[in-house]
Parts: C-alpha cells; sequence; structure tokens
C-alpha cells in the first residue's frame, strides 16, 4: 500500500475540526459581550457606561459577528480558493476580533473606574457581587485577547510547511487559555447576575459545583 | 527489526501488563492502556526513523516530537470535555440562556484536532509500517 492508494481519509472533517477550533472564541466573545449589559443594568449604572447600555450589545455582537463570519469563510476561502487570499481574510476577522475585544475592555474599565468615583446606591451594596462578575470579564477578554494574537502570529507567518510539531504547539497554547477562560465562567457564572436582575431563580454556587435556588427581595 | 527494538517492545508489554491487572479503578486501567498505546506508537515511530535513515532519505517524522503533542492532545480533550458538561448543565440548570454561545463554542473545541492528525498519522505509520517491516 502506498501512500498514493490512503483513500479521502481525514482532511474533511480536519479542516472543519480546525476551523470551528478558529471560531470558538467568537462565540465565547458573544456571550461575553452581553454580560456585559447586564452588570450594568445591576448596578444601575447605565448612566455612567462609555456607551448607552441599548446600543452597547447590539454594537459588540454585530462586530462579533462581522469577526466570525470572516474567519470562518477565510477557513474556507483556504480550503476551496486560493491560500493567501484565504490567509488575508482570515487575518481580517482577527483583527476585527482583537479591535472589538479592546474596545469592550477599555468600556469595562472604564465603566469600573466610573462606578468608583461616583457609586450607585446598588454598587455598594454589600449582596451584589458586580466586582467579581467584571473582573471575570476582564480577565477572559485579556485571555481571549492574547489568543488573538497567537493566531495572527501564526497566520501571518510563513505556515505552508507540514510543520506538525510546531502546529500543534500552537493549538495546544491557543486551547490552553480557551480552557480558562471557560473555567473561570464556571466558577463565577453569571446566572447570579441573572437572578439578582430578577430574570432567574437558580444560580451556581460552591465553584461551580452547586446550585441554589435564590429568592431576590424586591 | 533490530533485535534491540523487539526486546523493548516485549518489556514495555510486559510492564504495562502489571499496570493493567493492580486492583484499581477502571480509570487507572484506560489510561495505562492509553499509555501503552503512545508506548508502541513512539516505538514504531523509532523503528521507521531508522529504517528511514538506512535508506539515506528521512521522511520528516521526528518521532520524539510526537509522542508528547498527543499525551497533550489527549488530556486536552478530556479537560474540555468536561468543562463542557459543566456548562452546559449549568445552562440548562438557572436558565442562563444568554451563556449559549460559550456553551456552543465550549462544545467546539471538542474533539481537538490536534488529535485528528495524530490519530490518521498513527494509522498511515501502522500501515506503513506493515511494509517496511518485513526484512
Amino acid at each position: 500500500m502506498s501512500a498514493k492508494q490512503s483513500p479521502d481519509w481525514t482532511i474533511g472533517p480536519y479542516v472543519m475540526q480546525s476551523t470551528l477550533l478558529l471560531v470558538a472564541p467568537a462565540l465565547f466573545a458573544a456571550s461575553i459581550y452581553m454580560e456585559l449589559g447586564r452588570i450594568v443594568c445591576l448596578v444601575k449604572g447605565q448612566a455612567l457606561s462609555l456607551i448607552r447600555v441599548n446600543w452597547m450589545t447590539k454594537i459588540f455582537v454585530a462586530g462579533d459577528v462581522l469577526s466570525f463570519l470572516m474567519q470562518a469563510s477565510g477557513a474556507g476561502i483556504m480550503v476551496k480558493g486560493s491560500q493567501s487570499t484565504g490567509k488575508g481574510v482570515i487575518l481580517g476577522g482577527l483583527f476585527v476580533q482583537i479591535f472589538f475585544f479592546g474596545f469592550f475592555l477599555l468600556s469595562a474599565v472604564i465603566f469600573q473606574r466610573r462606578i468608583g468615583s461616583r457609586p450607585t446606591a446598588q454598587s455598594v451594596d454589600a449582596y451584589i457581587p458586580w466586582r467579581k462578575h467584571l473582573f471575570a470579564l476582564h480577565a477572559s477578554s485579556v485571555l481571549i485577547l492574547v489568543r488573538s494574537v497567537f493566531r495572527v502570529a501564526e497566520y501571518a507567518g510563513d505556515t505552508d510547511g507540514v510543520l506538525m510539531s510546531s502546529e500543534a504547539f500552537i493549538y495546544i497554547f491557543d486551547g490552553l487559555l480557551m480552557f480558562f477562560v471557560m473555567v473561570i465562567f464556571v466558577v463565577v457564572h453569571p446566572s447570579e447576575v441573572n437572578c439578582l436582575l430578577g430574570k432567574g431563580t437558580y444560580m451556581t454556587v460552591r465553584g461551580g459545583l452547586g446550585v441554589n435556588e435564590m429568592n431576590v427581595p424586591v | 527489526m533490530p533485535p534491540s527494538h523487539s526486546i523493548e517492545l516485549e518489556n514495555l508489554a510486559g510492564r504495562s501488563e502489571s499496570i493493567l491487572m493492580k486492583p484499581g479503578s477502571a480509570v487507572l486501567n484506560s489510561l495505562a492502556s492509553i499509555l501503552l498505546q503512545l508506548s508502541y506508537t513512539r516505538l514504531r515511530l523509532q523503528s521507521i526513523n531508522c529504517i528511514a535513515m538506512a535508506d539515506t532519505t528521512n521522511h520528516g517524522w521526528k518521532a520524539y516530537e510526537y509522542y508528547p503533542s498527543m499525551a497533550a492532545a489527549v488530556i486536552f480533550v478530556l479537560l474540555f470535555v468536561v468543562v463542557t458538561l459543566l456548562h452546559t448543565y449549568h445552562l440548562i440548570r438557572t436558565r442562563t440562556w444568554f451563556f449559549i454561545p460559550l456553551v456552543l463554542g465550549g462544545w467546539c473545541m471538542h474533539p481537538s484536532p490536534t488529535l485528528l492528525p495524530c490519530l490518521y498519522i498513527h494509522t498511515y505509520i501502522l500501515t506503513c509500517q506493515s511494509n517496511s517491516l518485513d526484512i
């Protein structure tokens, strides 16, 4: 049996899986963007945020959808069309993601500083742990930013050779950062924010290992 | 196959059998069997390398660089499965619907593409070996 005889073994699923791995953090980003708006509403800090809360989620999620589409189509072009065009589109999608995440991190930090200097009644309330959730947002944003920069480095360099060992290394690095993002959100699950907003009744406790019912005093 | 390699294989087989027979949980057994498979792969890759060098063409496989990345990929997939299952449970239990994209992203990360090329190359090496090693 020679190499020519190997059937169309795993190139299809492999490409699909590596595309999914590329765009997964864009999905993380969508959830993260939605959480900031909810935290702002929780501490009734609508006046203090950089962008109007109604628009905030929409702008960020729109940018994230754009980056997701660019990355996915870039991956498709890489398979079906010319490699360099596909790489360029993927790089564009990654830059869009970096831009919007940087903007998001900026908004979150500015909001935190403004609330620190002009606290609302809810923000000094002891039983609203908004700081914890905001820190979770900061940490995961930084992790996803770092990961996007790694991916930019990977796609901007020469990856034309079959450098299996170094590719695996980059994937694992990327995956490890995304694993930390997921762990952060298991421990600091936004169900608490949801409950405190009055939109749910159960929240995650004990570092993600249990669920408690919460009765929000109105 | 050079005699030293076959001795190594037998030693490994004997050692791993004793691991598998120890009383313990099923998890330990499956981990041991995974390690056994990995060590077989490593030995096969090394034998291919030897023969390739006799051919004066190195086919570009570096056995020792390959071995750790497969173990890391397996661990990585396990970690992601656990975390994503936790997230899915919490999503449904607490009904925090806006976290659906995160859970979907978590499911996208499994199985890892580092695993797929490992598996495919493993198969390729095995089929290659069966031809090139009957000396």
